[in-house]
């Protein structure tokens, strides 16, 4: 029995594809778009519109933050001066301890003018959840901390690269979640985005809680592939970069190994599986220059801060995306 | 010129009306060729045909938002081209990789719904955009019907490149689950 060309459409039609997707994309109200544009129009201003938006904020949180600063700083002790000499539970030295974090939270959640705000908690959010830091962020840790050998020290980065651990929620694997890191070069010239993959792994943060995130493989692969996007210049490994595999001073280590994957292997679900293309061992502390077109997995490590770091991220494995 | 004149050109039959609307839109809707056929010449020919297709629809059709109208149109042809490309031809489309994207949630192939079925698909997806934030929804839309490049959309945001991916990701995960309990097969 055979069906008419309608019918099998009918039936084919019963799931849809991307192309269909993309096909009503097409039939949207206008005002969707005008929306869109009302976005896209930033761009022709060359970026000015960002930097603007980055100054009203930064205005408004010296603002905020002033202001606080005299809530908290001022006004709340002179309130609590009653129970300065008695045996209160809330002595003025607990407040004045609080009054730096209460100043550092609120710059953070004052950042934004009352108009953006909504945007900029989504942002900030965003950002906990990838574990990315602004570069202003990055630079300042940077200048603020030494360099050290210990392995508790060392953990330090980690955190602060992965997320504040006072907002982070634990995630559920399967939410698409793709765990990223900032990594310096060697000479701390640039940083390049790292992709956390490898199960659920966990890291001290900050205030002694824990945190723990996981990544779907089918997010991963997401992520890879539009980061293979040929007009994208960041968060990618250009080839021939010799990377620091240690951030922020921490000493490099002795030795490693990374197995390296085609990136086209890695969309495959059994990309794990199939045999590396290439293995790379590290000797002298620094990486080799990567090839174009792979993606490679740090699989092995000797040295007593990184084994400390490997107790910590458990299963966690690197994977460096080299363009 | 404001749109609504440009609009009454056209249904006056002038021929002020292209030359109007390619003063005004011209570079708009090219960006919106070029992110699609990723070709110069291609992108050329395809915004005229918007012009020509503007002139014989105007009649009939009194659009509110000119600059949406016309997108659409340059839209649909930059999509009918691309289609009838060699796939030789398609590499560096954004289009292409947009679609990419959406493959990794939806199934991949070509468009398989009907007009009106499409319709009823159009309004599902609207309903979804609306139900999301405006800034989400800025960048779906420009990602997926401008079909506008990551950097490009991150600059405008004032966003990091992995912010806005992250959004598109989630967005689209989102999308697929909303098809699904719209009762759309995916």
């Amino acid at each position: 029995m055979s069906t008419s060309g309608s019918e099998q459409k009918k039936n084919h039609a019963e799931r849809i594809t991307a192309a269909d997707v993309m096909n009503a994309m097409g039939g949207l109200e206008g005002s969707l778009l005008e929306e869109a544009q009302e976005l896209r129009s930033g761009r022709e201003l060359d970026g000015r519109r960002g930097r603007i938006l980055k100054m009203t904020r930064v205005g408004a949180g010296i603002a905020a933050a002033a202001f606080l600063f005299l809530v908290v700083g001022v006004a709340v002790p002179r309130l609590l001066s009653p129970w300065k000499n008695s045996s209160s539970t809330a002595p003025a030295s607990d407040f004045a301890g609080a009054a730096p974090q209460a100043f550092s939270d609120a710059e953070e959640a004052a950042e934004a003018p009352a108009e953006e705000a909504a945007g900029a908690a989504e942002e900030n959010a965003m950002k906990a959840d990838l574990g990315i830091r602004d570069a202003e962020t990055a630079a300042e840790a940077e200048n603020a901390a030494e360099p050290s050998e210990s392995p508790a020290q060392f953990a330090a980065p980690q955190t602060s690269g992965v997320t504040d651990g006072a907002s982070a929620e634990p995630r559920s694997e399967g939410e698409g979640e793709i765990p990223m890191m900032l990594l310096r070069t060697a000479d701390g010239s640039a940083e390049y985005t790292i992709l956390f993959a490898g199960g659920e792994w966990s890291l001290p943060a900050d205030g002694g809680e824990w945190m723990t995130t996981a990544i779907d493989t089918a997010g991963m692969r997401s992520m890879l592939k539009s980061m293979m996007e040929p007009d994208s210049e960041t968060g990618i490994v250009p080839a021939g970069t010799e990377l620091c595999l240690a951030p922020r001073g921490a000493d490099l280590p002795d030795a490693a190994v990374l197995l390296g994957w085609r990136a086209e292997d890695v969309l495959r679900d059994d990309w794990e599986e199939r045999a590396p293309a290439a293995q790379i061992r590290v000797e002298d502390g620094k990486l080799p220059p990567l090839e174009e077109g792979m993606v490679y997995k740090l699989v092995a490590l000797w040295e007593d801060s990184f084994r400390e770091m490997r107790d910590y991220c458990g299963s966690l494995n690197y994977l460096i995306l080299a363009k | 010129m404001e749109d609504e004149k440009i609009v009454d050109l056209y249904w006056a039959r002038s021929e002020d009306a292209i030359l109007r609307t390619k003063e005004k839109y011209e570079k708009y809707l090219t960006v919106i060729a070029d992110n699609i056929l990723s070709s110069a010449q291609d992108s050329e020919e395809c915004v005229s045909d918007t012009y020509l297709r503007a002139w014989n629809s105007m009649p009939e059709n009194r659009p509110a938002v000119l600059s949406s109208y016309l997108g659409k149109i340059t839209r649909h042809l930059a999509i009918d081209l691309y289609r009838r490309q060699s796939s030789e031809k398609r590499s560096g489309s954004k289009y292409a990789l947009a679609l990419d994207e959406l493959e990794e949630v939806l199934g991949s192939g070509d468009v398989t719904w009907e007009e009106t079925e499409g319709n009823r698909l159009t309004k599902c997806i609207q309903d979804f955009l609306e139900g999301r934030n405006k800034r989400n929804r800025q960048i779906f839309v420009s990602r997926y019907f401008y079909c506008d490049g990551i950097p490009e959309i991150a600059k405008a945001a004032g966003m990091k490149e992995v912010t806005v991916r992250s959004i598109l990701f989630r967005e689209r995960e989102e999308l697929k689950k909303y098809l699904e309990r719209e009762g759309f097969a995916v």
